[in-house]
């Protein structure tokens, strides 16, 4: 057991993101502590994946900060973040033939040796990250051969092989069919719940969000909007005011 | 949105001679140097004038590992494996070394499985500055090199440093945005080079040469200002086998998973360049090495840079010191032509046989 901790995993601290004149986040903070799983939905362009850029480091604020483990992000090197902080994009393209043990392995690129290369340890974690997910029987295969929800998977084992603390994904299910979308979600849940993995989650399906996530966070319009349980955050009222549909659609019942 | 192109029937299981080769890099690793030591006795035994196989061998550990061999053979046939024929099957190799490195890295870079040395517009400023270079009625000497050699190496040089330059000015600079702009310069270059064709009337000839690729002026000095810059860049890209595997999901991945794209991807384009800029200063454009060798090598062992890199570079220098002593045999062909028709059809085979869906 690790001792309680007071600092958040991940904090981000008064966030604001303009791309030319166009304000695309103001003032965003909010706080996750060490294996908690949130979700972070809105509509589209609400900001979210330009918060996970910032929270990646891809995308430099404009004003604010954002902190690992109490660390500001600015302070920490690239090498060391991504042995911290592991990214599922929704959509990977593969350029070339790979089996799915070549695409896992890439998790280990911050872990290993720069000129020798896998050692043991990392096979260990590989097969491990494979079986954590299901899909060792799929390890010879190739990866543009597998259904779209294998390679999701696929991607998924490979982020956790890169043994970061900290996992954040970008619509991790999108294009995905009922049963990878539930095999994903309670794949993350069990990330946190077991090893305590500290999970941020851009969704954008509200029914799977409501389904698996303890917290949600919604943005809407470049701010935070509603920070907390899927009973709070998903009002009648903040549904038709943010996403401007009939709010028996999302939580449901009979249209009114 | 990914667009599957060419998905051919996948085979349910790969052959257990593939497999086996797969699993085994350093046997193939062996294998690719025992061939290069074989072609090597070979480039530098056959030709107008044969030289026996067993004098071949005596001559080079003689000479090249100081072995106390009894000399058998005549002063002539010395000469013509020293001064002729060894710069000249050393030069194939290390622009076949170079070539193929160079191949898998822009290929990893772009991320395309098009791409090929050529691709950024080396082999058009290379072939504008030698085409310029065989106007110039002046006769200049450096290093051993003409003009010819000293100009196609600016070209190609100077042709990605404008096409790196200009697609940076929209900011980040995406590999897409490089490599749309590498076929623009390359066609601006292209028809300067047209226009010089067009202007040099009794240097036709020799442009069209140069355009075609040879190794028939080989010679040591060539080698000896070549082979430091391919080395160099070569250990440079080979080194950084782990930055092209971080690479392999697009450079946002490659983000993710610590690295500094910006600076890795100037290095290697860098260093790829450096090395095709070299090896077309002395051979003139030869094509589809750096295509096929590459797609050959990944299709046995995978996409995994750690072992792509070494076995292209090995096979890359068999292939073009093989497909050179086949461009001499019948008199002299130009080594480029010989490439494209043993690598066209194989590729092709290869292609069809093994799956290769790419994903663009």
């Amino acid at each position: 057991m690790t001792e309680p901790t007071t600092v958040p995993a991940l904090e981000v601290r008064g966030i604001r993101i303009d791309y030319g004149s166009r304000g695309v986040l103001s003032d965003v903070s909010f706080a996750v502590a060490g294996g908690e799983a949130v979700a972070l939905i809105g509509p589209n362009g609400a900001g979210k994946t330009s918060l996970l850029r910032a929270i990646t480091g891809l995308l430099r604020p404009r004003a604010g900060e954002v902190l690992v483990d109490g660390n500001p992000l600015a302070s920490i090197e690239r090498a060391a973040l991504a042995r911290l902080v592991a990214v599922v994009p929704g959509q990977t393209v593969v350029a070339f033939p790979m089996r799915v043990e070549e695409l896992v392995a890439l998790g280990r690129v911050p872990h290993e040796h720069p000129l020798l290369g896998l050692r043991p340890v990392d096979h260990e974690r590989i097969a491990a990250a494979m079986a954590r997910v299901g899909i060792t029987a799929l390890c010879d295969r190739d990866v543009r051969e597998l259904s779209l929800g294998e390679r999701q998977l696929a991607v998924l084992a490979m982020a956790i092989a890169q043994d970061a603390r900290i996992l954040l994904l970008d619509e991790p299910t999108v294009h995905l069919d009922l049963r990878h979308q539930v095999r994903v979600m309670e794949l993350l849940r069990d990330l946190a719940a077991r090893d305590g993995v500290t999970i941020l989650a851009v969704l954008h399906d509200i029914a799977l969000a409501r389904l698996f996530f303890d917290r949600l966070l919604l943005l809407d319009g470049g701010r935070l909007v509603a920070d907390g349980t899927p009973a709070e955050v998903l009002t009648a009222s903040t549904i038709s005011t943010v996403y401007g549909v009939d709010p028996h659609l999302v939580l449901g019942g009979l249209p009114g | 949105m990914s667009t599957r192109v060419a998905a051919a029937p996948v085979p349910a299981t790969r052959s257990g001679l593939l497999e086996s080769a797969r699993r085994r890099p350093l046997a193939l690793a062996i294998l690719g140097l025992v061939l290069v030591a074989a072609t090597l006795v070979l480039g530098v035994a056959l030709g107008n004038v044969s030289i026996p196989i067993t004098d071949t061998v005596a001559m080079l550990a003689h000479r090249l590992l100081g072995w106390p061999v009894h000399v058998t053979w005549p002063q002539s046939s010395e000469t013509i494996v020293f001064e002729l024929r060894l710069p000249r099957v050393l030069t194939a190799m290390a622009v076949g070394v170079a070539l193929s490195l160079a191949g898998a890295t822009y290929q990893g870079l772009l991320r395309n499985p098009l791409a090929d040395p050529y691709v950024l517009g080396t082999a058009s400023g290379a072939a504008l500055g030698a085409a310029v270079a065989l106007l110039i009625p002046v006769q200049l000497a450096f290093l051993g090199l003409g003009l010819l050699q000293v100009l196609a190496f600016a070209g190609a040089l100077g042709a990605v440093a404008v096409v790196y330059r200009v697609s940076r000015v929209g900011g980040q600079g995406s590999m897409t945005a490089v490599l749309l702009t590498g076929y623009a310069v390359g066609s601006l270059l292209a028809a300067g080079l047209a226009m010089t064709m067009y202007l040099s009337g009794n240097n036709l000839r020799q442009i069209f040469f140069y355009l075609l690729g040879s190794f028939a002026q080989a010679s040591w000095p060539q080698l000896l200002v070549a082979l430091p810059l391919i080395c160099l860049g070569s250990v440079v890209i080979v080194s950084r086998a782990r930055s092209l595997n971080a690479m392999l999901l697009g450079e946002q991945t490659a983000a993710h998973l610590g690295l500094d794209v910006r600076r890795e991807r100037l290095i290697l384009l860098g260093a790829a360049t450096l090395i095709t800029a070299a090896s077309v200063a002395v051979s003139g454009l030869i094509g589809f090495v750096g295509l096929v060798v590459p797609h050959l090598v990944r299709l046995v062992v995978g996409p995994n840079a750690r072992t792509l890199l070494p076995l292209s570079a090995i096979y890359g220098a068999v292939f073009l010191a093989l497909a050179d002593l086949l461009a001499r045999m019948p008199g002299e062909l130009p080594v480029g032509v010989v490439t494209a028709i043993i690598g066209a059809p194989f590729f092709l085979y290869l292609l069809r046989r093994y799956h290769a869906g790419y994903e663009l």
